[in-house]
């Protein structure tokens, strides 16, 4: 069998790009409301946050949180660039 | 078939014939699933694991902990595992061996895509951790070229995908990609470099290789099979990549555009901080028609990348300073890259200053520039065992007396203890010397007594032997 993706896992990884690519673009101000905390991050937008865990930000979001597509990350204080 | 192997598919089919690989035929889950399962054979020992059926992407199969202990590292290398230290050591120290042999027609080239037919997104690449999303390719060798000399790098590096045709890496200053990215940089040039993945245990092992500024990593893939590397080359860049490999990415590194990126379960055992970092653009993907790919787990030690890492970097420091301090028996990393090592001495050499000698050059080697603490012990102990090592610190040290402190050293990017020195510099770390050696005289009368440790009887042993069976 010649090697594939289905198409639904790769409609799942391309939900997942967009709500990254979302996040990417607007981190700085995310940063400047949320951090420390965790949020959600569903369908391009922040559904939920909370702290101390993910785990926290997930039960938040409740139904928001979607398993396979949600974004769940711990917003920094300080974001590096090594160059 | 046995030693050199040539492709991931002869390592996986010798190690089936050993007993040492177990198939799954049960779907598994790509979040998870494939990264427990592997941490937990590096804890507590076990086969590499093939999977036949991975969560969204039939016809693919998947790899891990093949090199997970030192039992088969030896394997793969031709080297006895009992002293493969000495005997790994003794192989780098033959030097770069014969060049590569380019072939026209490569399996890893059996698949093309290039524009808009590249998707990343088929590649079966397990998330690490719970909320790792997009995930991480982390088993890919990336290969960079010098832009002044024939110099090609390769290194293993976090790969954050982007999108169906992205993904960024992380450069650490210090290190060599670094020090051939910032060449780019300087002449305002984009950087080509093509990752590859699913290679014969060697190859992927060099990636580990802690070479010389200037020195290709895959050089010594000659050395240590005996047979010249079988390479082609890309069919979008310059670069030349193992012919049976089972995937290229083939690419340029965009350095004016700055993605956001992370946090990575870093191997340090936490998360590393968030980045802006470059963009490598896919050219072309090229691959088998029916692929292995091969999963690296990062994070908490132990893991397969900790034990290569661990493996190489014992060879090669042993290698460097046995040169200049001959008394040199052994060298074990305890933990972390080479964050934690302990060196042994041959017991009984007691020439003056020979620990303060043996630490320093060890230290000031560019292979010691990560140690923190340094355990220096005699070879009655076995240096690989941590309780040895303890039970030295405990009867043989002396902190007034034994201990040395270097500071202001630098030290590693990712070491989350360590300060950072700012844009473009590495951290500032320190390094503690302990001597655990015998005491030389004044303080030596204790140790003339000798160790109390009951002799082994044949009696003993068969007895020993029978309770365990």
């Amino acid at each position: 069998m010649k090697a594939s993706v289905t198409p639904e896992y790769r409609e799942r990884m391309l939900e997942i790009f967009k709500n990254r690519s979302w996040l990417d673009q607007n981190v700085d101000s995310i940063k400047s409301q949320y951090k420390g905390s965790w949020i959600v991050i569903t369908s391009e937008r922040v559904v939920a946050s909370g702290a101390p865990t993910g785990g926290d930000a997930v039960a938040a979001a409740g139904s928001d949180f979607d398993p396979e597509t949600s974004l769940v990350f711990l917003v920094p204080g300080d974001i590096s660039q090594p160059f | 078939m046995g030693f050199p192997f040539i492709s991931l598919r002869d390592w996986i089919d010798h190690l089936g014939s050993q007993g040492l690989l177990a198939e799954n035929d049960q779907r598994m889950r790509l979040r998870n699933d494939i990264s427990a399962l592997s941490k937990q054979i590096a804890d507590k020992g076990g086969p590499a694991v093939l999977h036949t059926d991975v969560e969204g992407h039939p016809g693919w199969r998947l790899l891990h902990d093949s090199l997970t202990d030192k039992h088969k590292q030896a394997i793969a290398l031709g080297i006895d595992d009992k002293s493969f230290v000495r005997e790994f050591a003794h192989k780098l120290a033959q030097g770069p061996g014969m060049p590569p042999v380019v072939v026209d027609k490569a399996p890893c080239q059996e698949e093309i895509f290039t524009g808009d037919a590249i998707d990343l997104t088929m590649l079966p690449l397990p998330m690490t951790t719970e909320f790792e999303n997009p995930p991480y390719i982390t088993s890919g060798i990336q290969l960079e070229k010098d832009p002044a000399s024939p110099w090609v790098n390769m290194a293993i590096r976090r790969m954050h995908l982007k999108s169906p045709n992205s993904f960024c890496g992380l450069y650490s200053p210090l290190t060599h990609g670094g020090i051939i990215y910032k060449r780019y940089m300087e002449q305002g040039k984009e950087m080509p470099a093509s990752v590859v993945i699913g290679v014969d245990p060697v190859y992927f092992m060099l990636s580990q290789l802690p070479a010389g500024p200037g020195e290709s990593e895959a050089s010594y893939w000659s050395t240590i099979t005996g047979e010249p590397l079988q390479v082609v080359k890309c069919l979008t860049n310059d670069l030349y990549v193992p012919a049976h490999a089972e995937i290229v990415i083939e690419g340029k590194i965009d350095l004016t555009t700055r993605v956001f990126e992370g946090p990575f379960s870093e191997f340090p055992g936490y998360f590393s901080g968030c980045y802006r970092l470059p963009l490598f653009r896919a050219t072309a993907v090229t691959m088998r028609t029916d692929p292995i790919y091969y999963y690296l787990y990062q994070g908490r030690e132990p893991g397969e990348g900790h034990q290569i890492s661990r493996s190489m970097r014992e060879a090669t420091t042993f290698s460097v300073v046995q040169k200049a301090v001959p008394e040199l028996a052994d060298v074990a990393v305890l933990s972390s890259g080479s964050f934690t090592t302990a060196m042994a001495i041959r017991k009984g050499s007691n020439r003056p200053g020979l620990v303060r000698h043996l630490a320093e050059v060890a230290k000031g080697h560019h292979l010691g520039r990560l140690i923190k603490n340094l355990f220096v012990c005699e070879d009655d102990l076995d240096i690989h065992n941590s309780t040895e090592i303890m039970w030295a610190l405990s009867s043989r040290f002396q902190g007034e007396r034994d201990i040395l402190l270097i500071n202001d050293q630098p030290g590693c990017y990712l070491d989350p203890s360590a300060p950072s020195l700012g844009r473009g510099q590495s951290t500032k770390t320190a390094c503690y010397i302990f001597d655990c050696t015998e005491a030389l005289p004044p303080y030596d009368e204790p140790y003339t007594r000798g160790t109390a440790i009951p002799k082994m009887t044949p009696a003993a042993k068969a007895a020993y032997d029978r309770i365990l069976s």
